[in-house]
């Protein structure tokens, strides 16, 4: 199988005031086109950093990342990125973010009629059509991290990579928009890489879990399939015995063998 | 920006009428120099404080702007403008409250016109009720000035801006 996305041999050392710390140490994952992986480990691991080289918004020491066998060392539309605080620009409405990201992609192949109907295809992919006039103030935490993810999408990203998007949300939020997101991904069949430190909701949405050991020099720890048939619903994982032991298995990793230890 | 903060910070405390008499000899005439004294008095805290909204651009919009690969002129116009104006107009507003009292201490000296000669002409003539009306008259037309910017703000930036 040749990787859509292959992360390779990444290394990325920070350097402040002559002391040096290394972060991650020899980080290397291939993902499959259409999969959707998840990156799990303790607060402070480096997993948002591995996001922000994959994204390219970060230069990685050594190593580098492929895609499509090219190597990408900037930021682009090719690598979508949802950000946790979800990152609208509080000026515009949630129509004209999106309509943002979507002039700037596609203004030499597509008509200005064209991009309006994008536009509104894709808030409507995330159901957030009806506000479309509203500003980022005026609509809810998760109605802002659709409007996030319509902005991503409406790139026509070849890699989707989510940074805790459902990190500052409340429970049945984040449950409601999972749900939209595993919706979206079995519709489009994009490639996912999604960072979360919730066990559940990697197990529920993802094909593999990548879980990292802790920081500094935090490596892949363990890489776990989760052979569990599309799609899913989340009321009959909780009695699915693959679900049960895969959560389990991720659980042991993160709470046994590497506990998080409270830096002093 | 960094290294010229210093020059700014010591030039922003002179007092504005310590300009005057330089701005006089310069231009040799009233009007012309009492309009430098406002320009030299109101332009620093509008510098600074549009500065300080540029370098507070939130990194979250800066990686917005670098994954949709904006150029500068659409970072100029989609991010750095928009996302600054609240401190650009922070800095207007105060900006226009020192300029309100340049003209009014410029007036005292250079005299002939405007509310500053009408204060110390009533000094002189020893009308302190009329001095009283005029400190008034000068609060109530700098609080005017306030909000009439206030609401420009509110305006312009779309309701984004602290007020």
């Amino acid at each position: 199988m040749t990787d859509y996305l292959k992360i390779d041999h990444i290394d990325k050392t920070f350097v402040r005031a002559g002391a040096t710390a290394e972060v991650l140490k020899d980080i290397t994952l291939g993902i499959a086109r259409g999969e959707y992986v998840s990156i799990i480990g303790h607060s402070g691991c480096g997993k948002s950093t591995l996001l922000n080289i994959v994204a390219g918004l970060l230069p990685a020491t050594n190593g580098g990342v492929l895609l499509e066998n090219r190597e990408v060392n900037e930021p682009g539309p090719d690598r979508a990125v949802v950000f946790q605080n979800h990152s609208l620009l509080p000026w515009l409405t949630v129509y004209d973010n999106v309509r943002l990201a979507v002039d700037k992609v596609f203004s030499g192949s597509k008509s200005r009629a064209e991009r309006d109907a994008w536009t509104l295809h894709n808030l409507d992919l995330v159901q957030m059509t009806h506000a479309k006039d509203k500003r980022p103030s005026e609509i809810s935490g998760g109605m802002k991290q659709r409007v996030g993810i319509a902005r991503a999408l409406a790139m026509e990203p070849k890699v989707l990579l989510l940074d805790e998007p459902f990190g500052a949300l409340d429970a049945l939020t984040r449950a409601h928009l999972q749900d939209s997101v595993m919706a979206l991904h079995q519709k489009l069949g994009n490639t996912v890489l999604m960072i979360t430190h919730d066990v559940d909701e990697a197990v529920l949405l993802s094909d593999r879990i990548v879980m990292m050991t802790n920081g500094p020099s935090a490596r892949i720890g363990e890489v776990l399939d989760i052979a569990l048939p599309r799609p899913r619903r989340r009321l009959e994982m909780a009695a699915n015995p693959v679900y049960l032991k895969c959560r389990q298995r991720v659980l042991e990793f993160l709470y046994e063998r590497h506990r998080f230890v409270e830096a002093a | 920006m960094r290294g010229l903060d210093p020059i700014f910070q010591v030039l922003r405390t002179v007092p504005p009428l310590a300009w005057l008499p330089l701005s006089l000899a310069a231009f040799r005439q009233g009007q012309p120099a009492a309009i430098f004294v406002i320009f030299i008095t109101a332009i620093w805290p509008i510098i600074i404080n549009t500065a300080v909204g540029i370098r507070n651009i939130p990194q979250d919009f800066r990686n917005v702007a670098a994954v949709l690969r904006l150029n500068h002129l659409e970072f100029f116009y989609k991010i750095m403008v928009p996302s600054a104006a609240p401190y650009i107009f922070t800095g207007l507003r105060i900006g226009i409250g020192l300029s309100w009292l340049a003209i009014v201490a410029a007036e005292m000296l250079i005299g002939g016109v405007g509310i500053g000669f009408f204060i110390w002409d009533a000094w002189n003539s020893s009308r302190i009720s009329e001095i009283i009306l005029a400190l008034v008259y000068v609060g109530i037309t700098g609080f005017i000035l306030d909000r009439i910017v206030a609401t420009l703000a509110t305006l312009v930036t779309r309701g984004t801006a602290a007020n």
